[in-house]
């Protein structure tokens, strides 16, 4: 064999072994296309759907207040004397809260008591006189004296009266006495200083009893009647149940606050539309203050098919969500993406009540590797 | 005389040179394609963007250059996957292809091998004027043709199935064609031993005319897959089926969107034909040259 014969021949070779792998690399290609092709499909996660109720669930704390406060003002100004209560004290009505410094209208008491004894002496001189004109019956003298002493007798009158105003005046303002039974909340009164505009005493009516507010889900509130009688649980070591009466619902809140202590611990939306509600409390042991927890679980629909929120799916044609279909082929199952639309009953923060178009145990795409439409092939 | 000497290698270079030079034109398509292939569907998009919209400048089109690019930006096989991974089509397609060549191959030779020695080397009354109307359909082009090949394959009720390819590719006149002329050149003195030795036909055919006829054979095979891996219209006409047809019709499902993998696609469509020329080319220059064909 000579050399050019043998290069011919390992060109030869060269080109079966070529055509060998191109011929294997496109069997290979057509047999594994299938698998190759699904690795390449968008991979979606599905979730089953399940029968239920859909509950709305709250669960909050708010700090109880009283329903009526009123303040307590320092009745003339005076200095204060001596603080009688204290912060969170019960007090009876009529009970003095705080005494204050008379020394001041006292002095001027004493002033009115030696200007009305002035008064008295001055009239035992016309008195005097009187009787010396009755002796010597002059009687323009007589006429006269007996003037003087009708008029000093209207001047001591006069007198009496200012200093009993004085007095009650004095009596009244030495103290500041509590209006109704209740509780003391603040007590802003410092010994030795006199008033400074603001009320001495803050204090609670424990008459008209206590409140507590919650903000809680649109939703939910939608379920509530007012009058309803919630029960609410105070916290602490001793922790009891008492019920509240809800009294009234602030108008829809597009943003979570935390106004009035109400701490919204459902988490879920942060833009879920809120409303604050307002519960009475009746009960004989609460103080103001006290933390309250509120549970609430209200469903509105009783048997329907609960999908996740992440699955609800809303175009202008309505609401819908993706299922799978299922097509058996030789070289294994396929999923398909179908489009099924719906009617959503009802909605909480992470769950949807369906009303038509599932059925219990249906899979639904809650989320793909990429985004998918009607009709796509996926991995599943 | 010296000076003679010194300047003999000047035609010579001229000639490679004007010979070297036609063959880099020749090979620039093939190269730009194999290249191109590499390329990204992006990079492809942003050099051949312009192509659908040179149409007609005087309704909108643009009047600028197409970008040929040879070298890739980056190297990347994104559009072997999308052709062999993505789309199963192509596949598909191509193993119809071979499905319909092999067969045509495999019939028309044997056919033609036969009817060729026939003409070639057996004398019987009215052989060449049989052979003259026998190179007559080879004459006429296809399209003259259609109408009653259609009626007949439609009347066979072959339409829509790949005998209606494979069937007229068997006994296609080419084959007779080139293999007669092939063996027109072999002595009838080899015949004429054999026959002294007491060979039959038979044993003439086989022993003594098919190895010599091999280079013919082989320029044949070469010539007949060329031919039936690229026929359009037959597919076209007798294949209305999208998953029986051809590759050879993949090219034209490539639109604008798709441009990204046209050049893949051909790559991997021309390998076949280039892998059997490489294999085949001794033979097949022979063949050629021995039959007086030219390809």
């Amino acid at each position: 064999m000579d050399r050019e014969e043998m290069a011919a021949q390992a060109k030869k070779r060269g080109i079966r072994i070529t055509a060998g792998i191109f011929i294997c690399l496109l069997v290979g290609f057509t047999l594994a296309g299938n698998t190759l092709q699904s690795l390449t499909l968008p991979k979606v996660y599905t979730v089953e759907t399940s029968k239920g109720e859909l509950v709305h669930a709250y669960q909050g704390t708010s700090v109880v207040y009283p329903s009526e406060v009123k303040e307590l003002a320092n009745p003339a100004g005076w200095k204060v004397e001596k603080v009688l209560v204290k912060k969170g004290e019960m007090v009876q009505k009529g009970q003095t809260l705080v005494e204050y410094n008379d020394s001041e209208t006292k002095g001027q008491l004493q002033e009115q008591y030696s200007a009305l004894k002035k008064q008295q002496m001055s009239m035992e001189g016309l008195e005097h006189n009187y009787k010396l004109a009755y002796i010597s019956e002059d009687e323009s003298a007589k006429q006269s004296a007996k003037l003087a002493i009708e008029a000093a007798k209207l001047d001591i009158a006069d007198q009496k009266r200012r200093i009993e105003r004085l007095e009650s005046e004095a009596s009244e303002h030495r103290r500041l006495s509590a209006p109704f039974d209740g509780l003391v909340l603040e007590v802003l009164a410092e010994e030795g200083f006199g008033g400074s505009g603001s009320p001495d005493v803050r204090l609670s009516n424990a008459a008209r009893g206590f409140q507590a507010e919650f903000i809680i889900p649109q939703s939910l509130s939608e379920l509530l009647l007012e009058g309803e009688e919630l029960e609410i649980t105070v916290d602490g070591e001793h922790s009891r149940t008492i019920t509240g009466r809800l009294a009234e619902w602030s108008a829809i809140n597009s943003s979570i606050g935390e106004s009035a202590g109400g701490i919204d611990s459902a988490g879920g939306g942060q833009n879920a539309q809120t409303r604050a509600i307002k519960l009475l409390l009746d009960d004989q042991e609460l103080r103001g203050g006290e933390r309250v927890s509120l549970n609430l679980n209200r469903s509105k629909t009783s048997d329907s098919v609960l999908v996740p929120n992440e699955a609800i799916r809303k175009d202008l044609e309505g609401a819908y969500v993706y299922t799978l279909n299922e097509q058996q082929g030789p070289l294994g199952n396929a999923y398909y993406v179908v489009r099924v639309p719906i009617i959503i009953a009802d909605a909480n923060d992470t769950t949807t009540a369906v009303n038509s178009g599932l059925f219990a145990k249906q899979r639904v795409i809650i989320s793909s590797s990429e985004p998918v439409v009607d009709g796509v092939r996926v991995r599943y | 005389m010296q000076v003679r000497k010194r300047w003999v290698w000047l035609p010579r270079l001229a000639l490679s040179l004007w010979l070297g030079s036609l063959a880099i034109l020749m090979l620039v398509p093939i190269l730009l394609t194999v290249t191109n292939s590499l390329m990204t569907e992006r990079e492809i998009g942003l050099n051949y963007g312009l192509l659908g919209q040179m149409v007609d400048t005087a309704s909108g089109g643009k009047d600028a250059f197409v970008n040929l690019k040879i070298l890739p930006d980056w190297l990347s096989l994104e559009q072997y996957r999308h052709v062999l991974v993505l789309a199963p089509k192509f596949l598909r397609m191509f193993w119809n292809s071979a499905a319909m060549v092999l067969p045509i191959i495999v019939g028309q030779v044997a056919v033609a091998a036969l009817a060729a020695y026939a003409f070639a080397k057996l004398r019987f009354f009215g052989r060449d004027k049989l052979f003259l109307v026998y190179l007559m359909t080879m004459l006429m082009p296809f399209q003259v043709t259609l109408v009653p090949n259609y009626m007949v394959i439609d009347w066979l009720g072959l339409m829509n199935s790949e005998a209606a390819i494979i069937l007229p590719g068997i006994f296609g006149a080419f084959g007779v064609f080139m293999l007669r002329q092939f063996m027109a050149h072999i002595p009838f003195a080899y015949t004429e031993a054999a026959k002294m030795d007491g060979a039959g036909q038979w044993t003439i055919f086989l022993r003594i005319i098919l190895p010599l006829a091999k280079p013919g054979l082989a320029a044949l095979v070469v010539l007949l897959f060329v031919d039936y891996w690229n026929m359009i219209e037959q597919p076209i006409i007798f294949l209305q089926e999208a998953a029986r047809q051809p590759l050879s019709l993949y090219l034209s499902y490539i639109d604008k969107e798709a441009r990204g993998v046209a050049f893949a696609a051909s790559v991997l469509y021309m390998t076949p034909m280039v892998l059997l020329f490489l294999y085949a080319e001794s033979y097949f220059v022979e063949g050629v040259q021995l039959s007086g064909i030219k390809g």
